[in-house]
Formats: structure tokens, sequence, C-alpha cells
């Protein structure tokens, strides 16, 4: 008898020791969640709108009392280190910290005194125009202690969507008008124009009048099956193969589990924090490593900067919607007690010549002019800037870098982005919009001489500094 | 009170350790998954393809 029973229990003991194992997993997992709600922000932003709630801008542990948002496309949207000089194809390598508010809030610390509470946060997303551009500000403006909204464009100025975007941006604009009243005329005269255009009649009549029962109540994404919105290209895999469909699974499911099960690290992370600024140090000794990394690419030769084409800029046919837009962004910013910056970044894309005939009186004096009542502060850095080709990302034309490189003059690499928010953060502190006071006096601006070669004239250069 | 929580978990030392197995499996995945989160990620970005953009 004995005999019999002994194999029956050694059967059983695995059987019992897996079921201990995974109820210690599931156990693990269930305190994890909460932890993982608590602290588990993201450092780094996300184009997806449906993720961006767990982005460090509204963690309440950050001890940031004075939040500055920047909101754009994607002159501001890709962190890039700099072209991989190793790679064939010059491709850029990217990183967390090369957003221009990882960027610039190491250079904030390292060059001001007294600002330890304040912090830039990147909102922004690639490919987004004045419609996307409110759907980030609504996210936006849903975090704490916003002291400003630094709003960067003059190359995206559009209204033109997808009908499933124009859609979406209905609701957006719907929900804005109830949580802001104050600003509800502001939007409702933007929404009566945004409602009169192609784009949003061929939605209607795509998806029909109660269109609305497709949109998230949380996200307010516009989820009808197949709808083309750009939020769906950030949050779903790609068209383009199995490949990379298994790759966004594979980096969705790494997400997922990163978040769902870190909540340990997480509060370990929280109380390094607490005890001492561990993760800024440690941002700022990445940011110091790939900045090392980015000055050693030296590119095989100056690249070609294409020239941003634009007569008009606000005040080509959609004049009036840019204005109510315009409108609206400050009514918003206002209600929500916060300051609005218009902040003209540095590019190249726009030379000297266009800028002054075409850039000024159409982007800069004319939102001076519709802007006037709320006051904003205007920092414009377009050409006022020591940025060369070199702090641009380079592309090789067709792939082939043998043809020489073409820059877009607008997209900093890292060492540019150190340019950018040097200039940025000192005309912040001269508005007073940041309390603090240089560590140092600032050395005379001394720009090497430069003389930019564009796409349509690549055989002259123009004088930048001339 | 104590002695009856000890002569409980000695009773049953083999699942605890079992559970306890299970527990340390979780947290280990969950650091090294956010290893990124205390400077040990190796520095490696990602490129971009500009097709997304």
């Amino acid at each position: 008898m004995p005999d019999a029973a002994a194999p029956t229990a050694s059967a059983k003991l695995p059987l019992r020791r897996i079921a201990g194992l995974l109820g210690g997993i599931v156990l693990a997992v269930l305190a994890s969640l909460p932890l993982s709600r608590l602290f588990g922000y993201s450092p780094a932003p996300f184009y997806d709108r449906t993720l961006l709630g767990r982005y460090e801008l509204f963690s309440p542990f950050t001890g940031v009392r004075h939040k500055f948002i920047i909101i754009g496309s994607c002159e501001v949207s890709i962190p890039v280190f700099a072209n991989d000089v190793a790679d064939p194809h010059l491709a850029p390598r990217t990183g967390a910290d090369a957003w221009l508010g990882n960027v610039a809030n190491d250079v904030l610390q390292a060059d001001e005194k007294g600002a330890g509470d304040a912090a830039f946060y990147d909102v922004a997303a690639p490919n987004t125009n004045l419609p996307h551009h409110i759907a980030l500000l609504r996210e936006a403006l849903k975090a704490d202690h916003v002291d400003a909204v630094l709003y960067v464009n003059g190359l995206g100025l559009s209204h033109t969507t997808t009908p499933a975007d124009a859609l979406e941006t209905e609701a957006v604009l719907e929900a804005l008008a109830r949580e802001y009243p104050a600003a509800s005329g502001a939007i409702e005269s933007y929404g009566r124009l945004f409602r009169a255009s192609e784009p949003y009649r061929q939605g209607e009549a795509r998806y029909g009048p109660d269109w609305r029962r497709f949109v998230d109540p949380r996200t307010l994404t516009f989820e009808a099956p197949g709808a083309d919105t750009l939020n769906a290209t950030f949050s779903r895999p790609p068209a383009d193969g199995v490949r990379a469909t298994l790759q966004f699974y594979g980096t969705e499911l790494r997400r997922v589990l990163r978040e769902e099960i870190g909540g340990g690290a997480f509060a370990l992370r929280q109380a390094a924090d607490a005890l001492g600024g561990f993760t800024r140090e440690q941002r700022s000794d990445t940011l110091r490593r790939d900045l090392a990394w980015a000055d050693a690419q030296v590119l095989p030769g100056d690249p070609v900067v294409t020239r941003h084409e634009d007569d008009v800029y606000l005040d080509g046919p959609e004049r009036d919607l840019n204005h109510a837009w315009f409108l609206m962004l400050a009514e918003l910013v206002k209600a929500r007690g916060a300051r609005l910056v218009i902040y003209a970044q540095p590019m190249l894309a726009v030379p000297p010549a266009d800028y002054r005939a075409k850039f000024v009186p159409h982007y800069i004096d004319r939102l001076k002019e519709w802007l006037a009542p709320y006051a904003p502060v205007f920092i414009d850095h377009t050409i006022a800037h020591d940025l060369t080709a070199a702090d641009f990302v380079a592309e090789c034309p067709d792939g082939n870098c043998s043809h020489g490189l073409v820059s877009s003059g607008y997209w900093a690499n890292l060492p540019g982005r150190v340019k950018q928010a040097r200039l940025l953060i000192r005309d912040l502190v001269a508005d007073k919009l940041i309390d603090a006071s240089p560590r140092a006096a600032a050395a005379p601006e001394r720009a090497p001489p430069r003389c930019i070669r564009y796409n349509d004239d690549p055989a002259h250069c123009v004088n930048w500094d001339g | 009170m104590l002695a009856r929580l000890q002569a409980w978990a000695a009773a049953h030392d083999a699942a605890l350790r079992d559970i306890l197995t299970g527990i340390m499996l979780v947290i280990a995945l969950g650091l090294l998954l956010n290893r990124g989160l205390f400077g040990l990620e190796t520095g490696e970005g990602w490129t971009v393809s500009y097709g997304n953009f």
C-alpha cells in the first residue's frame, strides 16, 4: 500500500508548488498595481493622448511648483541625439533625454540659481497642426501648477485634418467649452468656423449625425473602426508588414509589463528622489553622456538646408480660422490662470531675408496684433540664435548619403537643443517668468560665422551674421 | 500569538517559500524592466524611421 501511495504524493507536490508560486506572483502583481498607479509616471511624454496621463507632468510627487509646458509639432517633439555617423544611412538616434523640456530642465539647474521648483514639460507630437494642438493643450491644462504654456509654431499653421480627426477635434472643443465656461465664447467662435470646414462636413457625412457614439468618453479619441485619426497612428500598429506589427505589440507588451509590475521599482525610485534628487542627477548624467556621444558625430560635409516656403503664414486662406484659434488658445490659457508664451524657436529653415519680409509681418506681428488684449510673452529666436547647420538633424536624400546631406533646419539635435534651451531660459528669466538668477555672468554671444547653403541654390551660401 | 504564528509558519514552510519565490520573481522582473529608472540602462537609443513622421 505505501508503495502505491508514494507516486500520488510526489505528483501532487509540483502542483502544490506551482500553485504556491502562482499565488505569490498574483499577490505581488496585486501589490504592485496601486504602487504603479501612485508612482509609475513616465519621465518621457507620449505621442498617444490615451497614454499621456502617465507622463510625469501629471505626477503629484514631482515637487515642481512652476510648470512650463511646451506645445508644438515635430520641431519640438522628435527627441534626437544626433545622426549616427557609424550608420550607413546616418540614421538619427533618439532618446527620452533629448526632449527639449528635459534638456531645458538640466540647463535651468546648471545655469540658474533658485529655480529648483520650476520645470519644463513637453506635450507635443509630430505631424500635428492647430486642431491637434488644441487636444494636446486640453491634456496639458489638466496638470497642476501650470505657470505658462509655451506655444511653438510657425511651420504647422493649418487646420486641415482627416474627416475622423475633424470629429475628434469637435469632441474636444465641446469638452473644453464645458470645462472652461469662461472661454466658451472663443471656443464657439472657432468651432463655428471649424464646423464649416470640408473635413468636418465629410466626417459628419461619413459617420452620421450620431458620430459621438465613437468618441471615447475618457480620452476623447475618435474610435470608429478604421478611423484615420492622427492619434490612431500613434496608438495602433503600423500597416507596413508583419515584422513592424510584431515589433509594435512587443514594445506595447514590454511597456504594460514594465508599468504594471514595476510598482516596487517606482516606489523605490520615489524614495530615492525624496532623499535627494536621485532622478534629476541620473538624467543629468545621461544627458551629459549622450551629449558627448552627439558631439563626436561629425557629419561628412555640411548639410544643405531646406528653405521653408511660406509667403503668408497666418494671413493665408485660413486667416479667420487662425485668428479664432489663437484667441481660443489665449482664452483657455487665461482661464487656467497661466501665462501664454508665443515661442518662435531657433531655425535655419527661414533665412534672415524671408524672416524680415514674411515671417515677422505675417506671423509675429499678426499674433501681436490679435493677442494684444492678453499681453502674451513673445520670445522670438527664429534667427536670433547661435545654432549652425550641425545643430540640426540631417537626412540623406533618397536614403543615399553619397548624394550630400539635407537638413530641415528646424529639427534641432541634442547640441542644438542645449543652445536653444540656454536662449529660451535666458529670456524666460529676463521676462520674470522664471524666478532665478544666473550662476555666472552671461558670456558675450559669439555665434560662429555662419554661411548657410539652401537647397534652392546650393552653390552659394547665405551669410547669417552679416 | 507569536508562538502560534511561528508554529503555523513552520507547518507551512514549503508553501510560504513558494509564495515568496513568486513574489521575488515579480519584483525582480519589475526591477529588470525598469532598470532605466536607476541608471542601469546601457544608453542605447532607438532609431527614428522618417516614414513615421
